[in-house]
């Protein structure tokens, strides 16, 4: 008799979660997946949020890695530098922006204010109102945020592998490089693995961060794919259209993960 | 010293105690690290209470003359106060911490022990949300809950956060019930008690789970915007990311970040302060999904 609770309990969750989807209103039929085929900001949005994920994401993994290296080992106050790292993750996506957005004032912002003080720039940077920039600046400030959790998790992998593996490569006399790359690297395949995937996906669907910082802007150069299914959405009033970028979305969603997926697998099963 | 007998050596020492000169250089580099990043966070702190002459008057001990907090009053009296905004946040973090925590303390308890049919296929069917994120159905989102009469509404909000928490969620419980050993059931069962009395007896065990499944809860409603921002269209509703938009576009005429550097200090305290006591948990949850992965 107590079994139906939850059951019944993950019934209606699942449920929730699944709601009607393809508003295509109307019946104009395919007409809105016509048209978004054809639609150029959205074939922009693709370009650009593909162009900020795969920058930030080989940062994240590289960063993360060697962050992970100063914090992997107990020493004293590692807890300490550990907790640093990941506090910018709790802060949350709008937060970190404001935060950022507080920075990068020309008049009371510290970023400019420090580097005119060191004398490396005369002027305020145009943080946002380059489009170069602006994404450099949204770049800058997710790596702060996220690298934590990307932190922790490579740590948690390196933390894994076998001690007395590397001690033994230790008397043979590998050097410290050799170690990390043909021991400590292919052993933590699955964190890194998560990593990249959490990354790419995470990146993928950006909106938060470019709806506060940049507003797509300058010049709507820096519109990401949620942020036009949201502007066609809420602010165009389209919600037909909407639903139809957002199926468009999942099935690039789908096909990235996939293929992400595969290419992990393939290398682990040379291995 | 040679390659060869450096690397006798520091095997046969303890792994933690290196030579000085790389503790000093190792401590130096993570203090910088650290340095970096957390001083945003202080800054806005910091900036939150300064005047905005002080703000822009350059680094250095002025930056803590004449402290004020001028920019909360002027936060509590813009639009519809700080405090409402704050308590939306709160109502809805925590209505979602507490809804995801008993439904998902259930269901994990239901998964990991109880037989029942298609418990295989209903674990799977959990997965699924968990693979599409909600950003991708955005707008049928916001239909359905637009038909439930649940916009504009907290508790619709609660609900749409518990939704999405739930699997991360449910998956934790799910390992911590059964990592608990079944003698404890068992002994339960032999003393007559019911199928809820047993799970009574079995929370102490799961009591870490449970401290993830809320601080994860907890951190994601408080801070999520996006499903906020479409979904809460009062300002006496809004909760503090969608807020601080609001002060960021300048509604009160020229933006004063001043107002605004409160305002996202507000926003970031109580995570950063939940964070720090519940370090452990956070960690456990990644590490839970991290195995999985």
């Amino acid at each position: 008799m107590f079994f139906v609770a939850p059951m019944v309990l993950m019934f209606w969750m699942s449920l929730n979660n699944w709601p009607l989807l393809g508003a295509v209103q109307k019946f104009i039929g395919g007409a809105n997946y016509a048209e978004a085929v054809t639609d150029g900001t959205f074939w922009n949005s693709v370009l650009f949020t593909m162009k900020y994920t795969l920058i930030i994401t080989p940062i994240e993994l590289f960063l993360g890695y060697a962050l992970a290296l100063i914090v992997r080992r107990r020493f004293r106050g590692v807890a300490f530098f550990r907790a640093a790292y990941f506090a910018p993750v709790v802060v949350g996506f709008a937060s970190g922006a404001y935060i950022f957005l507080l920075l990068i004032q020309p008049e009371s912002g510290l970023f400019d204010q420090i580097l005119q003080e060191l004398g490396i720039t005369s002027a305020p940077l145009p943080w946002l109102t380059d489009s170069n920039f602006a994404l450099f600046t949204v770049v800058l400030m997710i790596t702060w945020k996220t690298l934590g959790t990307s932190i922790i998790l490579l740590m948690v992998g390196m933390q894994s592998v076998p001690e007395e593996i590397r001690e033994a490569s230790l008397m043979d006399g590998a050097s410290w490089f050799k170690r990390e790359w043909f021991i400590t690297l292919p052993l933590m395949r699955s964190s890194v693995a998560l990593v990249l995937m959490l990354n790419l996906t995470g990146s993928f669907l950006a909106f938060d961060q470019f709806f506060v910082m940049t507003h797509g802007g300058p010049n709507q150069s820096t519109v990401t794919i949620v942020m036009w299914i949201y502007t066609n959405a809420f602010v165009r009033y389209r919600l037909g259209y909407s639903a139809a970028l957002s199926i468009l979305l999942l099935v690039l969603l789908v096909i990235f993960t996939v293929a992400q997926i595969r290419a992990l697998r393939d290398r682990s099963e040379e291995s | 010293m040679s390659a060869y007998s450096a690397a006798r050596s520091s095997t046969l020492r303890p792994r933690s105690v290196r030579q000085p000169l790389n503790r000093a250089a190792h401590y130096t580099v993570a203090t910088i690290i650290a340095l970096l990043f957390l001083f945003p966070i202080a800054w806005t702190i910091l900036r939150s209470v300064q005047t905005l002459s002080v703000a822009g008057s350059g680094v250095g001990p002025q930056m803590f003359q004449g402290l004020t907090f001028d920019n909360y009053t002027a936060l509590q009296d813009s639009g519809v106060s700080l405090w409402t905004y704050t308590a939306n946040s709160a109502i809805v973090a925590l209505g979602t911490t507490a809804l995801t925590t008993v439904v998902a303390t259930l269901a994990g308890y239901g998964l990991a022990r109880l037989r029942f049919p298609g418990a295989g296929a209903v674990f799977v069917l959990l997965l699924v949300p968990f693979m599409v994120p909600f950003q991708g159905i955005l707008t049928p989102l916001f239909t359905l809950m637009n038909t439930l009469g649940l916009t504009d509404n907290l508790i619709g909000l609660v609900f749409v956060y518990t939704t999405f928490q739930l699997p991360f969620a449910i998956f934790v419980m799910r390992n911590a019930f059964s990592t608990v050993p079944k003698e404890l059931e068992e002994t339960g069962m032999i003393d007559g008690l019911s199928t809820f009395g047993i799970l009574r007896t079995l929370l102490p065990m799961v009591t870490p789970g449970m401290a993830t499944v809320a601080l994860y809860a907890f951190i994601f409603a408080w801070n999520d915007f996006l499903a906020a921002l479409i979904l809460i269209t009062s300002q006496n509703s809004f909760t503090l990311p969608v807020a601080l938009v609001n002060i960021q576009s300048g509604q009160f005429g020229q933006v004063d970040f001043g107002v605004l550097s409160a305002g996202a200090t507000v926003a970031t305290i109580p995570c950063l302060i939940a964070f720090l006591l519940l370090q452990r948990y956070y960690v456990n949850g990644l590490s839970a999904g991290a195995v999985k992965g």
